[in-house]
C-alpha cells in the first residue's frame, strides 16, 4: 500500500484474519451446492461465514438461508449488477466489505467463503479478495472443458468436477478429464463429487480443512 | 475535432501507424499541447500493464491504484523531461520504448495464456 493512502482494508499478510476461501465457476455447476456442503461438514467444527453473489438477486443467499446449513445472519449477499468477475477481481470493494462486516460482526471467524455468480472459464479470484480458491466444473459441461484451460482451471488452488453420477448420461469420461486437468494443472489437486449423492462433499471439506488449519498456523495474530 | 486532416494523412500514409505515431497524431488533431500527449503516453505505459497485472495475475485492485496514485509525480517529471528540447514541437517529442510495445503486443497475441487483445 503506497506510503500516503490510509486504507481501512485490513494489511495484504493478513495476520490475525480468518482464511479467506473464493469458490468460482461456470453457471450451474453446483457452487452454491458446494458451499452448502462445505457449512454442513465444517459448520459444527470451525466458525463460518459466507459471501455470495448473484447479478439481480440474492438467490443464492435465500437458498443457503431456507437449507438451514448455517445461522442465517452469516450469510451476506452481493448483488453484482454486472459480470460477476469484475466484482471478484476488478473491483472488488462490495466483497471486501461484505467479508469484513462477517468479521466485524461475528469475529473472529475461522473461514469466510465467497461464492461468485456462476461465470465463464477465466474468472478468477483477486489475491486482494481470496487467499485460496476452489474452481468448480460438471461433467454435463462437457468433458472437454478441462483441456480448454483457462485461469479458473489452471491455477485454482483446487479443482472439484462435480455431479460425476452424470457422467454415464451425458458421455462425459472422467479419465479424459483428469488426464486434461493433470496437464494443465500440474501438481495442484482435483476433485470429484457427486454433491447430490455425497450431500456431506467430505473430500472438499478435508482439503479445505487442511488450508484452514495451515493458514491459521502461519497467520496467527501478533503477540501484543 | 473529428475528422482532421492530420489524421487522414496519416490513414493513407501508414495504415497501421506504431502506437507513439498514431497517439502523437490523435493528441495533435484534439488540440492537445506536446506536453499533454507525453503526459497520455507516460499515463498509458503504467495503466496499462497495471489493469493487465489486476486482471491476469489476480494482483489486488487496491494496491495497483495506490501504487499508481502513489506514480502521479513521477509521471509529470517523465512528461517534463520529454519537452525538454521541445523547441522542435512535436517532432522532438521522444519514444524510445518503440516499436518494443507494438512487437510485445504481437508476441502477446500468439500467447497460449492470455485474456484479452486490445
Amino acid at each position: 500500500m503506497g506510503a500516503h493512502h490510509d486504507d481501512h482494508h485490513h494489511a495484504p499478510d493478513g495476520r490475525g484474519r480468518a482464511l479467506r476461501l473464493g469458490i468460482g465457476g461456470p453457471v450451474g455447476s453446483g457452487k452454491t451446492a458446494l458451499v452448502a456442503a462445505l457449512c454442513r461438514t465444517l459448520g459444527p467444527s470451525l466458525s463460518l461465514g459466507v459471501v455470495t453473489n448473484d447479478i439481480y438477486t440474492t438467490e443464492d443467499a435465500d437458498f443457503l438461508r431456507r437449507a438451514g446449513v448455517l445461522d442465517q445472519e452469516r450469510i451476506l449477499a452481493v448483488e453484482t449488477g454486472c459480470c460477476p468477475h469484475t466484482a471478484i477481481r476488478d473491483d472488488i470493494a462490495a466483497n471486501l466489505d461484505a467479508v469484513e462486516t462477517l468479521e466485524h460482526r461475528f469475529g473472529p471467524l475461522d473461514l469466510v467463503i465467497v461464492e461468485s455468480g456462476g461465470d465463464n472459464l477465466t474468472a478468477t479470484f483477486s489475491r486482494g479478495l481470496a487467499d485460496r480458491q476452489i474452481f468448480v466444473l460438471d461433467v454435463s459441461g462437457g468433458d472437454k472443458v478441462p483441456r480448454k484451460g483457462g485461469p479458473g482451471v489452471t491455477t485454482a488452488d483446487l479443482l472439484v468436477v462435480n455431479k460425476t453420477d452424470l457422467a454415464p448420461m451425458v458421455g462425459a469420461d472422467l479419465g479424459v478429464m483428469a488426464r486434461d486437468a493433470a496437464k494443465v494443472r500440474g501438481e495442484r489437486p482435483v476433485l470429484f463429487t457427486s454433491i447430490r449423492q455425497e450431500p456431506t462433499a467430505a473430500t472438499v471439506a478435508e482439503w479445505v480443512s487442511d488450508q484452514v488449519h495451515a493458514w491459521s498456523h502461519t497467520h496467527a495474530s501478533p503477540v501484543s | 475535432m473529428w475528422p482532421h486532416p492530420v489524421l487522414d494523412d496519416l490513414a493513407d500514409l501508414i495504415p497501421s501507424p506504431h502506437h507513439p505515431v498514431a497517439l502523437g497524431a490523435a493528441a495533435y488533431a484534439a488540440g492537445a499541447t506536446p506536453e499533454e500527449a507525453a503526459l497520455a503516453a507516460a499515463y498509458h505505459a503504467i495503466t496499462g500493464p497495471a489493469t493487465a497485472a489486476v486482471r491476469l495475475l489476480g494482483l489486488d485492485p487496491v494496491a495497483v491504484h495506490a501504487l499508481l496514485a502513489d506514480l502521479t509525480p513521477d509521471l509529470t517529471a517523465v512528461a517534463a523531461q520529454a519537452c525538454l528540447p521541445t523547441s522542435g514541437g512535436w517532432e522532438s517529442l521522444p519514444a524510445y520504448s518503440s516499436p518494443a510495445l507494438d512487437l510485445l503486443a504481437e508476441q502477446h497475441a500468439q500467447a497460449e495464456v492470455r485474456l484479452f487483445i486490445s
